[in-house]
């Protein structure tokens, strides 16, 4: 068993299966070899480590992808938006909580976690025009007029639909 | 069991990624790196057990003190668990690469090229605000596919229009690029001349300006389909398709859905070309020779789809293809009369082989149970169409490979 401790110094004792998910923690523990101490993860709180431990659950034993997956710019390219049900279901949180899964998975790098993060959040984008996605992220448009012509001038050739 | 170093120095490791955060953007990196890097690095070289904080070791220095104050003001702006309490939305807490990541999911289906909008990815996310489109047009990726229809054929429009498309390949970056032209003049075949070492997957109609194109040094191209007609002029479908002939060294995949056919009876591309690297092959020919000649002058093929027209000329001597995994034939005229092909064919890794028998219904079922006795392969599905199949063949087959399957071609998924 592993001892992870969050950035809210709350304990989790967890399955090593299940936290070797996370290729920094598995990389930790193969350095370091069998402990009792404490993994200290100042950058995820419980409620996040939380989820995606309910995650590396769910996927425990499957196949980790391959280190370099991500830098083959064609397989990124190919990988569809598709995320299984399960998945999805468990992704269906607020937006917080998406974006501290996204950042959680990043750090602790569980790439198939964070692949999930990442598509629901460009599924929430595609199909939307430019002020729903703004309202939908409660983000600002802050561009300059000068920026703005600039923007019409590059966009002027494409299609409205 | 560990001893206390290793544990320390595991500790330390997971303190300096706590430090740095992790991989964050181009901006935050250039906000955190000048407070205080050294005076961190100085904490982490000095001592024996370098994860411990200034505050928990032994003799703590004003300097040191200070030093901290400033470290841990970082770790508030860079640690993301700290970062929601910030006001602003919680989509801007993540870090430019992960928004990139993002982006990256909105592009539409790879093999889906549309005309750019704007209301697609990646136009649509320059139109945000200013971080995306800073994230976006940093992003290469993004940029690397590209449709292109010739709008107008007013002067000043086509200025225009080539400047932008102009501005969108820049953003590649340099990355391989796959692009989708659908020009019957050539106009815009000038913008190209810089992009031709990127191109590595091009769909286009066949035109003077795919000749002109194709023309051109082409290093990078890996995957050529080309679309539409070819003049039926002799001369002008010769000069395409020797254009097609230039990059025989470079091609995976080779898709020629033209009709008339690609190959002619005064022009053979596969007769003195070697196609080493090509895996794939679509195409409309003449002759059923010509997928005896394409084989053996493409040893890596792994997949060939081929529609022919006239079944009349005899095929060389047999040729034994180790790589093959996958057959489709679409004949025009019986095969069951002119059966050479098969006759000279032994494909000992075919794994699916689909024959449209379009109009001729006949099958040369004799000459079938040879080659597949000839080739000796692991055989899985058979689609065979046109009703020439009865109950009693497919027993003939599947004896002779138990395993097989033998399906309606209405079944048939290539």
């Amino acid at each position: 068993m592993v001892h992870l401790v969050t950035s809210d110094n709350v304990e989790f004792v967890v399955d090593k299966e299940v936290v070797e998910r996370s290729v920094l923690i598995k990389n930790m523990l193969e350095d370091v070899g069998e402990t009792d101490q404490s993994i200290p993860l100042a950058n995820v709180s419980s409620a996040v480590l939380r989820k995606v431990i309910e995650y590396c659950e769910h996927h425990r034993g499957e196949p980790l992808p391959s280190a370099d997956a991500d830098q083959n710019q064609d397989e990124t390219r190919k990988r569809t938006t598709d995320i299984s049900e399960w998945d999805q279901k468990f992704i269906t949180v607020d937006q917080e909580m998406l974006f501290e899964i996204i950042l959680a998975a990043n750090y602790l790098d569980i790439k198939s976690l964070l692949d999930v993060g990442c598509k629901t959040v460009a599924n929430m984008i595609k199909g939307k025009t430019p002020d729903e996605i703004r309202r939908l992220f409660n983000i600002v448009n802050d561009f300059t007029p000068e920026e703005e012509a600039q923007i019409k001038k590059e966009n002027e050739w494409a299609e409205d639909r | 069991m560990v001893n206390h170093s290793s544990i320390a120095s595991l500790l330390c490791h997971i303190a300096r990624l706590t430090k740095l955060g992790q991989k964050a953007p181009a901006n935050q990196q250039n906000i955190s790196q000048p407070i205080m890097p050294d005076i961190e690095t100085q904490n982490c070289n000095n001592i024996d057990h370098p994860a411990m904080r200034t505050d928990q070791i032994w003799g703590v220095s004003p300097v040191n003190a200070d030093g901290q104050c400033l470290i841990d003001q970082r770790d508030n702006i860079i640690h993301p668990t700290n970062l929601h309490k910030e006001p602003g939305p919680a989509v801007s807490r993540l870090p430019a690469e992960l928004l990139s990541k993002i982006f990256m999911h909105t592009l539409p289906p790879f093999d889906e090229l549309l005309p750019p909008s704007k209301l697609r990815s990646p136009m649509l996310l320059t139109r945000i605000c200013r971080r995306w489109r800073e994230v976006a047009v940093g992003t290469p990726g993004l940029w690397c596919r590209l449709f292109s229809g010739f709008k107008s054929s007013h002067c000043g429009h086509r200025k225009k229009e080539s400047f932008c498309y102009d501005t969108w390949l820049k953003r590649s970056q340099g990355l391989p690029l796959s692009l989708e032209i659908w020009w019957f003049t050539n106009p815009l075949t000038g913008l190209l001349q810089h992009y031709t070492n990127q191109i590595s997957s091009l769909r286009t109609v066949c035109c003077a300006a795919t000749r002109d194109l194709l023309l051109n040094d082409l290093p990078a191209l890996q995957v050529l389909t080309i679309y539409g007609q070819i003049n039926y002029s002799p001369w002008k479908r010769s000069t395409v398709t020797r254009s097609i002939l230039n990059h025989s060294f470079t091609l995976r995949s080779l898709k020629v859905s033209c009709q008339p056919p690609f190959y002619s009876a005064d022009f053979d591309p596969f007769k003195n070309s070697r196609w080493t690297h090509l895996t794939d092959v679509e195409i409309y020919v003449c002759q059923q020779n010509v997928l005896v000649r394409l084989l053996q002058q493409a040893p890596n093929l792994s997949s060939v789809k081929i529609s022919i027209y006239n079944m009349h000329h005899e095929p060389p001597l047999l040729v034994k293809h180790e790589k093959l995994q996958l057959l489709h034939i679409r004949y025009f005229q019986s095969l069951s009369s002119h059966p050479y092909m098969l006759n000279a064919l032994s494909l000992p890794n075919l794994r699916k082989f689909v024959a449209d028998a379009g109009m001729h219904p006949e099958w040369p079922h004799e000459e079938f149970k040879e080659f597949l006795v000839r080739s000796k392969c692991p055989l899985e599905f058979l689609y065979l169409g046109g009703g020439i199949m009865t109950d009693e063949k497919t027993a003939e087959y599947i004896a002779l490979i138990p395993s097989l399957k033998v399906l309606p071609f209405s079944r048939c998924k290539v």
